[in-house]
């Protein structure tokens, strides 16, 4: 199982300083300051390093929430 | 997996050229925090343009003929050239047939096109290595070079801030020390995440004829394919990573670069890089990152290179290059 606390500290720590401290499970990552295509990119890497998972323009696209690609990353270790 | 591995075939030089006017991605149309995170995640500062008048071609006879001048090779002697391009001259003709010409080269050279990117650099030293071996060819060039520039659209930031223009040679000779150990891989199920379109056969009347990339899919397959793939070629030629002198892969960005560098335990000071300087210059980059590293490499009599390139197709590889008294000349611009 992704422990939702780990993934949301692997996601918010890919952010600026002053952002991480808003950024919940729930949030919807689109909205972030600083969300982009390179964020996409850098997040991207990030949850392969810890999980070895990555996730395809189809699941940014599909996904909304923090919260939306844990539950796709467990999906794609469960597989 | 596809592994190729040939004796007696040496890298005996390489030369790049670039075209002189200099694009920053400082000036791109974006915002400064935009600007300032694309350069921190691509790498990527400036990049060079080519003028209307110039192609790949142009720059890859260019870098031939400054590096045959260097070697003192005659131009009789020449029996194989193989060009990697996306970018040719016309869609028939091939171009490597024009660059015979142009170099003045015996009717007697076999002369051939591949249409390859960013895995392209890789690809082409198996074919042109291959040949040399079967046939016992003493000595051949293979040109990479692409002017992508001129099949992105202006408005494209995404695709402006990265491709770079560039052509290289590099020297090839049969007969004496030197060894190529391939790993090549292809999935053909990704060709529509670089794609231009329209133009070819099944799209002929296409107005758009642009370079379309799906980056997150591009990045994803890098990220999941090409560690493997240099492993398996590590495990099966029984090469120590420690052995590599210098790696030297496909500059995509320095996100991805920085990540397969760091998975594959090689030091930064031995992993040459050209893209701060002169972005993806798409299947010329390795010879680019090798020429702009010149000075660190000439004088060393033995290099152990590992060479991963990976894009367009989806096509990836790697090999492991063994060269012996290689000339590596410094990236001129082209005049």
């Amino acid at each position: 199982m992704v422990n939702p606390d780990k993934f949301l500290k692997v996601f918010a720590s890919q952010f600026e300083e002053n952002t991480r401290k808003s950024i919940s499970i729930n949030s919807a990552f689109k909205q972030i300051k600083g969300w982009s295509s390179l964020q996409a990119l850098i997040i991207t890497v990030a949850i392969h390093d810890e999980w070895g998972v990555s996730f395809s323009d189809e699941d940014f696209r599909n996904a909304q929430t923090v919260h939306d690609l844990l539950v796709i990353t467990q999906t794609k270790l469960e597989k | 997996m596809a592994k190729i591995s040939i004796d007696h075939i040496n890298l005996v030089g390489i030369s790049a050229v670039v075209p002189s006017k200099i694009e920053k991605n400082i000036d791109l149309p974006l915002g400064d925090l935009e600007k300032q995170a694309l350069i921190k995640t691509t790498g990527i500062e400036t990049r060079r343009i080519a003028d209307p008048s110039t192609t790949a071609t142009d720059l890859c006879i260019y870098s031939a003929n400054r590096l045959l001048d260097e070697l003192k090779w005659k131009r009789n002697e020449i029996e194989i050239i193989v060009l990697v391009s996306q970018t040719p001259d016309y869609s028939i003709p091939g171009s490597s047939m024009f660059i015979q010409q142009q170099l003045g080269l015996s009717k007697n050279c076999i002369a051939i096109d591949i249409n390859q990117g960013c895995a392209g650099y890789v690809y082409g030293l198996s074919v042109i290595s291959s040949m040399m071996h079967s046939g016992k060819l003493k000595k051949g060039i293979l040109l990479v070079g692409d002017t992508l520039s001129k099949v992105i659209a202006a408005d494209d930031v995404s695709l402006t801030s990265i491709f770079s223009d560039g052509g290289t040679c590099t020297a090839i000779e049969y007969g004496a020390a030197g060894s190529m150990e391939f790993n090549l891989q292809t999935d053909g199920s990704g060709f529509e995440h670089i794609i231009i379109k329209n133009g070819g056969s099944r799209y002929p009347n296409g107005t758009d004829c642009y370079l379309q990339m799906n980056g997150q899919d591009v990045f994803n397959f890098a990220l999941q394919e090409v560690v493997p793939n240099v492993e398996s070629l590590l495990s099966s030629s029984k090469l120590g990573v420690e052995k590599v002198d210098y790696l030297v892969m496909h500059q995509a960005n320095i996100l991805l670069n920085e990540y397969i560098r760091k998975k594959l335990k090689i030091a930064e000071d031995r992993t040459l890089y050209s893209l701060k300087d002169y972005g993806n210059t798409s299947c010329a980059t390795i010879p680019v990152s090798i020429s702009a590293n010149a000075k660190r490499l000439n004088g060393t009599d033995k290099i152990q290179f590992l060479l991963v390139g990976f894009g367009v197709g989806l096509s990836w590889g790697s090999v492991l290059v063994k060269s012996h008294g290689a000339k590596f000349l410094m990236i001129d611009e082209y005049r």
